[in-house]
């Protein structure tokens, strides 16, 4: 009876050793990746023709980590096309004279390599 | 002077004439407790008899062994010492492989699960530890990864240490994994060992001890203990 009673114990004393997972139901968050801050726009667009706009890129500064250096600014086109650039102010861009025009721009660190998740700006005429 | 020198010369003859005839003789046996006896008579261990010379036959016997029979031969004014060794009887000797198998399977069916179980459990406790110790370690590789990811703001860096994190945490839900499947084995095998050992204490119960019995020889009274079955009694045999 007292070998039963202390196996006993063991077998509750490994039940209650069963390890939990803590991960479980945990989520993955960041803002940047999750598009929920935008950090680049277009501003003062001025259509210079039907298909052609000037403006200028504004990168939101005090939106990304002080920790970031970037060296461009990519601006990519719905159609694909894809320029960098170094300059900010009075760039020129190819806009569709149909409709609206939707720019993906995002940051670049030319060092690293590395791009950020891309802001959208969508240009109706 | 003269007479007393024919005194000692005759008795010396006499002495001579005494002498020829007679001899010692003295027996060791092993073990020392053997009853040794010749032509009816009992001998005490290693003391000396005076005996006629001759021939004589010697038989010793003691609990649990052969009887021996030994011939010795005296010759005049001999002084010997015969030595006698007593094997272990044939009965005796299947008795105590009977006892020692008996042992083993009482022996074994008490312990023998529990001892199984205790190796068993032993190796999956020791697995059990190091899984345990990989999960932590892939539980803090997660965490670390978890908070690199929420700091980085490089699409690269998103996916390098997204795919990190899930790497670190399905290792993490694997040593889980073996950690409780382990702990599942050692629960069962230890309700399972509980069960079998509990039938083999029963059977173990059930088995009956061989028993050791012998008729003495060269005694006149024997006083025989008999073990078994958890008793042990007296068997006093005279020999009138």
């Amino acid at each position: 009876m007292k070998k039963v009673f202390i196996l006993l114990c063991a077998l509750s004393f490994l039940n209650a050793c069963k390890k939990e997972n803590t991960l479980e139901g945990i989520q993955l968050i960041n803002l940047f990746d999750q598009e929920l801050v935008d950090i680049i726009t277009l501003e003062n667009v001025i259509p210079i023709s039907c298909d052609v706009i000037r403006a200028d890129l504004k990168v939101y500064e005090d939106r990304i980590p002080d920790t970031v250096i970037y060296t461009h600014i990519i601006v990519r086109d719905q159609v694909g096309n894809a320029i960098r650039f170094s300059e900010t102010k009075s760039l020129y861009f190819i806009s569709s004279c149909d409709g609206s025009t939707t720019y993906e721009l995002t940051l670049y660190n030319s060092k690293t390599r590395k791009e950020s998740k891309p802001s959208q700006f969508i240009y109706i005429p | 002077m003269k007479k007393l020198f024919f005194t000692l010369l005759a008795l010396m003859f006499l002495f001579q004439m005494f002498a020829q005839d007679t001899s010692k003789l003295r027996v060791y046996t092993r073990p020392s407790g053997a009853i040794i006896k010749m032509n009816g008579e009992t001998l005490t261990y290693g003391k000396f008899i005076v005996l006629d010379s001759g021939e004589y036959i010697i038989k010793a016997w003691a609990p649990k062994r052969d009887l021996v029979e030994k011939k010795v031969i005296l010759g005049n004014n001999h002084l010997k010492t015969v030595a006698i060794k007593l094997p272990y009887s044939k009965d005796y000797v299947q008795y105590r492989r009977r006892l020692k198998f008996y042992n083993f399977k009482k022996y074994s069916l008490r312990y023998g699960f529990i001892a199984s179980y205790l190796i068993f459990a032993s190796s999956y406790i020791s697995d059990i530890s190091d899984f345990n110790d990989d999960a932590s370690r892939f539980e803090k590789e997660a965490g670390k990864y978890q908070l690199l990811y929420q700091q980085s703001f490089w699409t690269e860096d998103h996916n390098f240490y997204t795919q990190k994190y899930n790497q670190s945490k399905g290792n993490y839900e694997d040593a889980i994994d073996e950690v409780d499947k382990r702990t599942r084995m050692v629960q069962i095998g230890a309700g399972v060992t509980l069960i079998t050992t509990f039938f083999g204490w029963k059977l173990g119960n059930t088995m009956s001890k061989p028993r050791f019995e012998e008729t003495p020889l060269l005694s006149n009274l024997t006083v025989t203990p008999i073990v078994g079955n958890g008793q042990t009694m007296l068997v006093i045999k005279s020999n009138f």
